[in-house]
């Protein structure tokens, strides 16, 4: 298969910022190196601890930074899409006006968002409340807006960040499952999550990284089972 | 493909912006009316009540000069913050971090259009009335939002890497808009000190509509050549920095 996206040794650089009475500046390497491939047409997992430079990782693939040191080459024309809930959205505006600028914000263009309308208010079960502001709305209303949204947004490359499930109980069931739809049907998709039975679930290939660097990288199952093997230590944490 | 995609953002962020300001205060957009009109008062009573001016066309020419310096002030203020304000949303998904100043550039030029609009009336209505050089007014038009990005879009770059400029934005435009000649013409200036305020491109934008709106006269074009050189420079600077921190700035937006 052929890689959508290469990382070589990549390295991510956060800096403290100057002030006069903080001293001097202090650098915070969140990636020191990574070095995998992204095929087309795989669902890769991603697991790590909290801090481990996951969700760095997910912003670097998605062209929102760039990378301090080490090469990252991304497909020209790749589109990828983090998965966000409400992103961008406006309280003024109706569900409406905001699933198409939601949509818009996460990459589909405003045509498609149009066509996407009727899905959304069905799927969010919004009702009546779609054509209102979004601040009459609960934070689950919200939510069930947002993760509709999201889901007609068609990328070249999906990242998940830890959002199988949003909403009450029913509605956690039939986000997951859409997730779960998605992820199988073949597109090329990144996945962070703590749960390894997700991860064996619906991945086809994990890469576990720990400070910022990979510890191991291979089918699901082989990954997951040693991180969960080394996850009943405890950690320890550095900068 | 991306860049329609962007506009589009553009135009709805705008649209939403409008709508809120609009819905969120009591009075929605009679303050946009009431802005400059409070402003001319300000001047109004300095000019005429404090310094005992001549009060013939007093309204008219400060309407000129508050309500085209208030699509400057607008924007500056509105979009200074633009990007860092956006920072929670830019860590999650990618737009090129042009894209928030233009929005908040793109809502304070609608308003100043309506306002525009209502000074033109004003102005036929007070026995100024439109003559052959209206005809110079879409220029003009354009080279103060020219004036416009160069001044607010650099700003709005910094202000991520430098949060303390936030505070550094109003003590810069409140002097300006002393030395703009919003409320005193240039003839009222000693001669020698006339080259210096013309540095400032919006001294000169407000003159040009005040020779077109008051005078019914062309501006002065080497002057407003100026201004169109002074904001290309500086916007085609502008445009090199957005290049350069596009992919960066987010990193140093701690909030």
């Amino acid at each position: 298969m052929k890689p959508l996206v290469t990382l070589d040794q990549v390295g991510l650089c956060y800096r403290k910022p100057y002030g006069f009475f903080k001293g001097s500046r202090s650098d915070f390497w969140a990636l020191k190196s990574i070095t995998f491939d992204l095929l087309s047409g795989e669902t890769l997992g991603i697991l790590g601890r909290n801090g481990a430079g996951k969700s760095t990782l997910l912003r670097l693939l998605c062209g929102i930074i760039s990378p301090d040191r080490g090469n990252l080459v991304i497909q020209p024309k790749l589109q990828t899409t983090l998965l966000s809930i409400g992103v961008g959205s406006h309280s003024t505006l109706s569900g409406r006006e905001n699933a198409i600028l939601n949509g818009m914000i996460l990459g589909a263009t405003k045509e498609h968002m149009v066509k996407s309308l009727d899905r959304i208010k069905e799927f969010s079960e919004l009702g009546d409340f779609f054509e209102q502001p979004i601040y009459t709305y609960s934070s689950g209303m919200h939510a069930r807006l947002g993760f509709a949204t999201a889901l007609e947004v068609d990328p070249d490359v999906l990242l998940i960040d830890e959002m199988l499930s949003v909403g009450d109980k029913s509605f956690q069931l039939k986000s997951a499952e859409a997730i779960r739809k998605r992820l199988k049907s073949g597109k090329t998709a990144v996945l962070v999550s703590h749960d390894i039975k997700t991860i064996t679930d619906l991945c086809d290939r994990v890469v576990w990284i720990e400070h910022g660097e990979v510890v191991k990288i291979g089918a699901s199952e082989a990954v997951a089972y040693d991180y969960e093997d080394v996850m009943k230590k405890p950690a320890v944490t550095s900068l | 493909m991306n860049w329609l995609r962007y506009w589009n953002i553009i135009l709805y962020r705008t649209y939403a912006e409008l709508k809120s300001e609009a819905q969120l205060n009591y009075m929605g957009y009679a303050w946009w009316l009431l802005e400059p009109l409070f402003n001319t008062l300000i001047f109004y009573t300095l000019l005429v009540v404090v310094m005992q001016q001549s009060t013939v066309g007093a309204t008219t020419f400060l309407l000129v000069g508050t309500v085209t310096w208030q699509w400057f002030n607008g924007v500056t203020v509105g979009s200074a913050n633009s990007i860092f304000d956006a920072g929670s949303m830019l860590k999650f998904i990618y737009l090129p971090k042009i894209v928030m100043p233009l929005i908040a550039i793109l809502a304070h030029t609608w308003k100043f259009l309506f306002l525009f609009i209502l000074l033109l009336i004003w102005c036929w209505c007070s026995g100024k009335p439109p003559s052959l050089a209206y005809l110079a007014l879409p220029l003009i038009m354009v080279l103060q939002l020219a004036t416009i990005l160069s001044v607010s879009l650099p700003i709005a770059a910094a202000i991520p890497y430098f949060p303390d400029a936030r505070l550094g934005v109003d003590a810069l435009l409140r002097p300006l808009m002393l030395i703009s000649g919003i409320f005193f013409s240039v003839s009222q200036i000693p001669v020698a000190y006339h080259v210096y305020f013309y540095l400032n491109p919006m001294a000169v934008l407000i003159e040009s509509y005040r020779n077109v709106l008051l005078e019914g006269v062309w501006p002065n074009w080497y002057r407003l050549a100026y201004v169109g050189l002074f904001s290309t420079v500086l916007i085609l600077i502008a445009l090199r920095i957005y290049k350069k921190i596009d992919l960066t700035v987010v990193k140093s937006i701690h909030r």
